[in-house]
């Protein structure tokens, strides 16, 4: 009983962090025939969880698009007032959530012709669902505690590892502009300097040829 | 400069003081991995939208801009009956902690008024406090085990907090460097053509001087 008094009290707790207390969470306007797009960098093997929902809007729809660094298109929301959505990441890097707001066919656009839209992202830990793990596992308070910390400092690893690749070619990048800079001086400086004996040396020899100079 | 956020469940504390594994579990601060970042263009104001449902409530405010022109930016914050909670010109990056005196819809406007060509990208992050946060209540946690685990969920909060600002760091330093890179390639190729064409103009414009003299 007691065990259950805590996992009652437990879930209503978690009920609460549901509510999007741990993850993303804004609203925005959103213009007629016009979209807003949100980038989001993330490693490889991540869980990302959200959803969207628009406020009522006249004649407009919604639409979601969200593409890999890729550009390709992983998920995608034709018309929908809200949805969910549930992805998980194949390539490492910028993932864009794009939103487009359509005018439907034959309404005229004026300013003021908006939709309020709602956007909820959760990443990786703060995706996962801990009060159906702790129901499915009968896991203790404290189990799921550690195990939200387990997977805390497994997505902090994996987003370290992450940028310690993209640190990595960021160094190599920085090289090539270096080396490159060596190389391209070099190149100009020989450039100029042959080019500037060539300059004199046909001019001399136009002038000689047209008798104005001695040869 | 760290900032932490506490999640203090205190409705817990007081009813059912034994559930102190509970509590240690409340106290999870919310530090967000992720930061969405989004293009600003010039001239324009793009304004974020967050409800606070209890007056007194704390919210997490964070952004950096991380490409375009200055990497400036000004930011203003409003409470629900419009008036100025946070204002900041021209600034790259900050980090705050404001404290949200009434309930209501807040608005987060970030302008690009300054920019006249340039479009700017700007990471941002906002965080509302849990409702039942109350940061002067401290719980006393007695058991050592309940107590390790706290301190660990601590540190891996400030370990998050640092790695989210390296993140925005990092990335500046790669557009930098790309740019540069670029940059020093065209920068050369446009260089050498401009000194190559310029001498060949002055040569043959000198040439035809003489021929013209000639003529005459």
């Amino acid at each position: 009983f007691f065990f259950g008094l805590q996992l009652f009290f437990m879930l209503r707790l978690i009920c609460l962090l549901a509510l999007c207390t741990l993850c993303t969470s804004f609203e925005f306007d959103l213009d007629a025939n016009s979209f807003k797009c949100f980038i989001e960098e993330l490693p490889e093997n991540e869980e990302v969880r959200g959803s969207f929902s628009a406020a009522s809007g006249y004649s407009q729809a919604i639409d979601m698009k969200i593409s890999n660094p890729q550009g390709e298109v992983v998920v995608e929301a034709k018309g929908r007032d809200k949805d969910d959505f549930n992805l998980w990441t194949t390539l490492p890097g910028d993932y864009n959530f794009c939103f487009y707001n359509r005018l439907v066919a034959g309404v005229k656009q004026h300013s003021g012709l908006k939709r309020s839209l709602t956007f909820k992202l959760a990443i990786g830990q703060e995706a996962k669902d801990y009060e159906q793990l702790a129901r499915k596992e009968h896991l203790k308070p404290l189990e799921v505690m550690l195990r939200m910390m387990e997977d805390g400092v497994r997505d902090v690893y994996s987003t370290y590892h992450y940028f310690k690749q993209r640190e990595a070619e960021l160094r190599d990048t920085s090289e090539t502009a270096n080396t490159r800079a060596l190389w391209i001086t070099i190149i100009n400086t020989s450039v100029f300097v042959g080019f500037a004996f060539w300059q004199v040396n046909h001019l001399k020899r136009y002038f000689v040829t047209k008798k104005l100079i001695g040869g | 400069r760290l900032l932490r956020q506490r999640l203090a469940a205190t409705a817990c504390a007081q009813h059912f003081p034994m559930l102190r594994l509970l509590i240690a579990f409340c106290l999870i601060g919310i530090v967000l991995s992720s930061s969405l970042s989004f293009k600003i263009d010039a001239h324009k104001e793009e304004c974020f939208y967050d409800d606070v449902i209890n007056p007194g409530q704390k919210v997490f405010f964070a952004y950096q801009v991380t490409q375009g022109g200055a990497l400036d930016i000004d930011v203003t914050v409003y409470d629900p009956s419009d008036d100025v909670l946070y204002l900041q010109e021209r600034e790259t990056d900050s980090r705050v902690l404001l404290v949200a005196a009434d309930k209501g819809t807040h608005k987060f406007c970030f302008s690009n008024r300054m920019s006249t060509l340039t479009a700017k990208s700007v990471m941002f992050q906002i965080v509302v406090g849990d409702p039942s946060e109350n940061p002067k209540k401290k719980t006393a946690v007695t058991a050592t085990v309940d107590r390790s685990i706290m301190r660990m969920t601590e540190a891996l909060n400030e370990i998050r907090i640092e790695q989210s600002y390296l993140r925005t760091r990092e990335r500046v330093h790669r557009d930098t460097a790309e740019s540069t890179n670029a940059r020093v390639l065209w920068g050369s190729v446009v260089q050498s053509t401009a000194m190559v064409a310029l001498s060949a103009i002055q040569m043959f414009y000198l040439k035809r001087c003489f021929e013209t003299r000639r003529n005459v």
